[in-house]
């Protein structure tokens, strides 16, 4: 291979490599998140056993969503959680009984999909695992304690909560850090959801209370 | 000289083929996203754009290929009046290129075809409250083993739907649906045409899947296939019956994915199996696994014969739009009079 060839697929593929690269900073305005489209339908029955069938409500999560979270509260949704996601309202026969969202944290083993439910004050109602790969989820999902903890509290109440100074776990949670870890990080995800779910879906929650009014 | 002849001719391969069709393909795709953000306006629309470029490198004929695509992934779910979602519609189109592929699937009509492919597409109606009974009309996978739950349509990585069933796509109908306890089920009755509709209306397949999931990460399926189908590129038919058992359970970062089937082509016995292993980091970005795959056959009045493949592969996704993916496959050991093979392959999809 003479050094002539050498020199011109160097220098080609820089000239390549930019252009790609320049694209690639152009092109998160029309990007979506790659996720699995997976619909949580057991869990909205678990979360709501008295629902029969359920409503989906698509919406693009964007950067100004990301800004309006982080203006209410000390941290916000992560880039990779931008783009395009789906809201669920659990019904019974027609009439609208609860909101199912999921999201996603960055657990110790992997991401762990939190589905969330919430009544139509955005207040929380109760919370399962979609998907963790951790022995905290299974104690923290069962804790009665925890759940009581969360339960009928919003966005701003649950983050007066963890933002308290002096915070205290209950006791069969006080002594097992692992379990506390976890524990923040649902009470966060807990609150972000709320807050995207209030800014993102505003319009189609007020016209599903307000036909339900 | 510190390039070799050999690594700079792969070098130059992979550099011609990658690196421009994925400029050719993010600038006109993003151009033509441009004026189609009508998209976005229809209700409870989910879409994206899927390229990938993919090279294959044989490592002992010292072979090289590619098979590159640009498609769209759609997503729709339909809702009733009443509100409740009635229907949902998945549709991925893709425009496929083979360059250079010796060992083409039969679908495609030589080494360098262009065609385009439905791989997906499909309409999932609800039948019943609860999620209990739903109808599947179209384009969907065979409801069998792994590739169930784990789709890896157009990855390096893939489970043993396509070396032991033929194929994983057929034309049909399925009745599916989920259970409280964590069961699911589908029972799919599809034409046995596999990726093209075909004009041969007297291939079937009847095949079906239960499964349990157990926690919130594993799962165990149990699955059953028959198909009366036509060979690749003869006009002989067969008659293939599968019964296989697969699962999934994960302990920390590791992940353990297993499959086994036993079954028949006419007279001839067969028994696969695949076991994987992988491990990934928190964020869930990097990902590196290992595969062992056998296949064992029995002709009538034989012995049994046996291949033995391994593969090591790695995937990192450093965004929600990139994926970049490598995978070096080795056959252990390979049938009787058949050479043992060994091929690298790498794959670059963006997906926006």
């Amino acid at each position: 291979m003479k050094r002539t060839s050498i020199m011109t697929i160097l220098s080609k593929s820089s000239v390549f490599l930019c252009l790609v690269f320049l694209n690639m900073w152009t092109a998160p305005a029309y990007s979506i998140a790659y996720c699995a489209l997976r619909d949580p339908v057991v869990n909205i029955y678990k979360l709501f056993p008295e629902a029969t069938s359920y409503r989906s409500i698509v919406h693009k999560i964007t950067s100004g969503t990301q800004q309006q979270v982080k203006n209410k509260v000390s941290f916000s949704i992560h880039n990779n959680e931008l783009g395009q996601h789906t809201l669920y309202i659990a019904m019974n026969k027609k009439t609208p009984i609860g909101i199912v969202h999921s999201r996603s944290e960055v657990g110790l083993w992997g991401l762990i999909e939190i589905v969330w439910a919430l009544d139509f004050n955005l207040n929380i109602v109760d919370f399962t695992f979609q998907r963790c790969r951790e022995r905290a989820c299974k104690e923290l999902e069962l804790s009665l304690v925890f759940r009581e903890l969360i339960k009928g509290k919003s966005a701003q109440e649950l983050s007066a909560l963890i933002e308290q100074e002096n915070f205290s776990f209950p006791p069969d949670m006080a002594d097992n850090e692992e379990i506390k870890v976890l524990a923040k990080l649902i009470i966060r995800s807990a609150i972000k959801t709320a807050l995207v779910t209030e800014i993102s879906w505003h319009d189609q929650l007020q016209s599903i209370k307000g036909a339900g009014d | 000289m510190l390039l070799s002849y050999r690594s700079l001719k792969l070098f130059k391969y992979f550099y011609s083929h990658f690196f421009a069709l994925l400029l050719i393909l993010n600038t006109t795709s993003l151009l033509a996203f441009e004026s189609a953000s009508w998209l976005e306006d229809i209700d409870n629309l989910r879409f994206a754009i899927d390229m990938s470029a993919r090279g294959q490198y044989n490592i002992n004929s010292n072979h090289l290929s590619n098979i590159d695509s640009l498609g769209l992934d759609l997503h729709k779910v339909f809702t009733l009046s009443d509100g409740r979602d009635i229907a949902t519609l998945v549709f991925q189109g893709y425009l496929t290129k083979l360059v250079n592929v010796e060992k083409y699937p039969s679908f495609y009509k030589d080494k360098d075809d262009l065609k385009f492919i439905c791989r997906i597409c499909n309409i999932n109606f609800s039948l019943l409250d609860r999620g209990a009974l739903n109808i599947r009309i179209g384009h969907f996978e065979t409801p069998f083993g792994l590739e169930y739950n784990l789709d890896t349509n157009g990855t390096l990585r893939q489970y043993s739907n396509g070396r032991d069933l033929g194929g994983k796509l057929d034309w049909g109908m399925a009745f599916n649906g989920k259970a409280s306890w964590g069961g699911g089920y589908e029972l799919a009755f599809s034409r046995g045409s596999g990726v093209d509709w075909s004009d041969n209306y007297s291939t079937y397949i009847i095949s079906g899947r239960v499964e349990k999931t157990f926690g919130y990460s594993s799962f165990l399926g149990f699955s059953t296939f028959y198909g009366y189908l036509t060979m690749p590129n003869t006009k002989n038919y067969i008659d293939r019956t599968r019964i296989g058992l697969d699962g999934n359970t994960q302990v920390g970062p590791l992940a353990v994915l297993g499959e086994f089937s036993i079954g028949k082509d006419d007279d001839t016995e067969l028994i696969n199996s695949l076991f994987e292993m992988n491990i990934q980091n928190n964020t869930e970005k990097l990902l590196g696994y290992f595969q062992f795959k056998t296949t064992s056959h029995q002709f009538i009045n034989e012995s049994w014969d046996t291949m033995l493949q391994s593969s090591l592969g790695v995937r990192y996704t450093p965004d929600r739009n990139w994926v970049l993916s490598g995978q070096w496959t080795y056959d252990i050991k390979a049938y009787e009079l058949v050479k043992r093979a060994s091929s690298l392959g790498i794959q670059v999809r963006y997906r926006f």
